[in-house]
């Protein structure tokens, strides 16, 4: 019940503010579309400005097609593609990792498992992985189009043998 | 030497442990259904055969399953122990001396001195317990009885005794104790599941093949043998560690090259491990077209040797800290953009997974790099018992080969992907395992198996010839 009055408020806030950019309720471009990953490179440095900044690499277009530049207005020189490889390629090894790291948590009562050998938690739930398979290659495929796009054949190379794509 | 080769398990470059065979009879047995994994299933009965690759990435109850099969495989091996297993016919004198093991929640129900099998874990911060399939229980690691020549003064109610190895987390111990009303197990002896001999454990599994080459008959495993036996010429030369960025190694790689060379029979098979490189695959390392060039720099030198190159096999095995996906274990070849020149110049070099094994004629050989030992002395939580010995590579040699496994260090020391925990496995105990470690170089004969550790070839400059034909291990340095 309560949850219906909701439903009608959010519809109507949100014909209201399609109203006010113009929209029809039910065009086209008000149906939502989920946005690609986002993934940030953090602190890039311009080896010729040293200008630092970060890189959004998922939904940044200008980063998706073309060759990496610094976009300071005077210089406009593009990044080294080795050290930008091997960032990409730290941060995939590191992501590796830490899925064979992770905790595992219990689906009825969320507690972190403890013991190595049990099968069951003590409230008798299963056990599921805090970031499983299907979620960890979903992340890893951003990183696979950017090594596809950038001609970065190590780092396809390692991510193809993680995605096990043949 | 007339080889054939037969690579197992699927495609080349995703199989994460590729087992080689040199077979010298073409016509024995084929290895066409060659099983991935064969892991234990929960009832200790009958091993489990999975067909096809497992997923690197496991879900949830591979991670449990990891550490059941691990204990299952030494509890099912101590079961058949004389001294651990129940007599069939139960007389006065039996009763005497019979250590069994009885399941940890027993131990709630259960007073007097009993034997336990657990894994060390550490389930809160700073209190270990012993794990096995059915509960777990506190234990006190701190009283434990180092036989040292100096102490003169040993409580022997609060002390107990421990074997020959290293105790970290992660390992499963056997523990001779009685649980105090505190809930506390107090420990009068501690040590290692004993080793089984590699004949009891090949007659217990009948014909099932663990090593992952295919099964024999014992008709074509004594042919093989005897061939084994009367192959006097071949010889394989270990190194480890070849930075080939580092121009000083380069040349005393030249050195040992130019050297075999000119030997009457060449060396049949070069074992090549990581690092290959002086840094590790780390943030400040980038430069791979670099690394990629001195790989087809290596093999231009090999291919100046037209003898070594057309008789010998040049076999690479990377660290982890390689260049490579991840640094968890098993970890898989080099990738091919950085062996592509290599290649071209070796075109049957072959590039393993790590760890990965040989079988040459009947013998099984393991071959596994990395720095085990500083990391298993570091995580270490009882000192080692200097009884026996004060080797430290006489220790670790001892650790794994009574725990049947590659690597028993706690998985955030070093991770292992959870589906593969059986390309770790040593059981049966192979004939031979050759661990790649930047310590001193070592041999130590332990429990039927010889174990070596070539020494690392860029810092010290030695490395290992080793005969197959009669375990003789050469340690050497140039």
């Amino acid at each position: 019940m309560m949850c219906n009055i909701f439903l009608c408020i959010l519809q109507v806030m949100r014909r209201n503010l399609l109203r006010f950019i113009r929209v029809r309720e039910f065009a086209p471009e008000a149906e939502f579309s989920r946005p690609t990953p986002s993934f940030i490179l953090p602190n890039i440095i311009c080896s010729y400005c040293n200008d630092v900044r970060d890189l959004d690499l998922g939904r940044d277009p200008s980063l998706l097609t073309q060759e990496w530049r610094c976009t300071v207005a005077q210089c406009g020189h593009p990044y080294d593609r080795e050290k930008m490889e091997n960032a990409l390629l730290q941060i995939v090894r590191q992501r590796e990792r830490l899925y064979h790291l992770q905790d595992l948590v219990c689906v009825k009562c969320h507690m972190v498992k403890d013991s190595h050998l049990t099968e069951q938690c003590k409230c008798s739930g299963p056990f599921k992985c805090l970031e499983d398979a299907s979620e960890f290659y979903s992340k890893m495929q951003v990183f696979y189009k950017i090594a596809v796009q950038q001609n970065f054949q190590l780092l396809r190379e390692c991510i193809s043998w993680i995605l096990e794509i043949r | 030497m007339n080889v054939e080769k037969v690579l197992a398990n699927g495609p080349e470059d995703y199989t994460i442990v590729q087992t080689e065979i040199v077979k010298f009879d073409a016509a024995a047995a084929q290895v066409s259904e060659l099983l991935f994994p064969i892991g234990l299933a929960a009832e200790l009965q009958q091993p489990v055969k999975y067909t096809g690759a497992l997923p690197i990435h496991g879900n949830a109850s591979a991670k449990a399953t990891l550490y059941r099969d691990r204990f299952e495989l030494l509890a099912q091996r101590l079961s058949r122990h004389p001294h651990f297993s129940k007599p069939a016919f139960e007389t006065e004198s039996s009763n005497f001396g019979c250590c069994e093991i009885v399941p940890i929640q027993n131990l709630s129900w259960q007073t007097g001195s009993r034997w336990i099998m657990g894994v060390i874990s550490q389930l809160e911060d700073g209190h270990f317990y012993l794990e096995d399939l059915t509960a777990s229980v506190e234990i006190d690691l701190s009283r434990c009885l180092r036989l040292h020549c100096s102490e003169s003064v040993c409580f022997f109610d609060i002390y107990y005794k421990i074997t020959t190895g290293y105790f970290s987390e992660n390992t499963i111990v056997v523990a001779e104790g009685e649980k105090l009303p505190n809930g506390l197990f107090k420990v009068n002896t501690c040590g290692f599941p004993p080793v089984e001999n590699r004949e009891e454990s090949l007659s217990f599994i009948s014909g099932l093949d663990f090593f992952g080459c295919g099964s024999f008959s014992s008709e074509e495993t004594r042919k093989l043998a005897d061939l084994e036996r009367k192959a006097v010429n071949d010889m394989f030369v270990v190194l480890s560690d070849v930075w080939l960025d580092d121009d000083d190694t380069m040349e005393k790689l030249k050195e040992v090259l130019e050297g075999y060379e000119s030997v009457e029979v060449v060396p049949s098979l070069f074992i090549l491990m990581g690092n290959f490189c002086s840094s590790p695959c780390n943030l400040s390392f980038h430069s791979f077209a670099n690394l990629r060039s001195q790989f087809g720099k290596l093999g231009k030198m090999i291919a100046e040797y037209p003898r070594l190159q057309e008789h010998s096999r040049f076999l690479f095995v990377p660290s982890p800290d390689d260049a490579g996906p991840s640094s968890v274990l098993p970890r898989c070849a080099l990738p091919k953009y950085l062996t592509e020149e290599l290649q071209k110049e070796i075109p049957n070099a072959l590039f393993m997974s790590n760890p990965c094994r040989i079988k040459f004629y009947s013998q099984e050989i393991v071959i596994f790099r990395r720095d085990l030992l500083h990391r298993m002395r570091r995580s270490c939580l009882i000192t080692p018992s200097t009884a026996e010995t004060s080797d430290p590579f006489a220790h670790l040699v001892a650790t794994i080969v009574h725990q049947t496994h590659l690597c028993p260090l706690p998985l955030t020391i070093q991770p292992i992907s959870w589906n593969h925990d059986h390309c770790l496995s040593l059981y049966p105990t192979p004939h031979t395992i050759i661990l790649g470690d930047r310590s001193e170089q070592k041999t130590f004969k332990y429990g039927g198996v010889t174990c070596f550790n070539p020494g690392s070839f860029s810092s010290d400059h030695t490395f290992a010839a080793y005969r197959p034909c009669n375990h003789e291990v050469e340690l050497s340095a140039i």
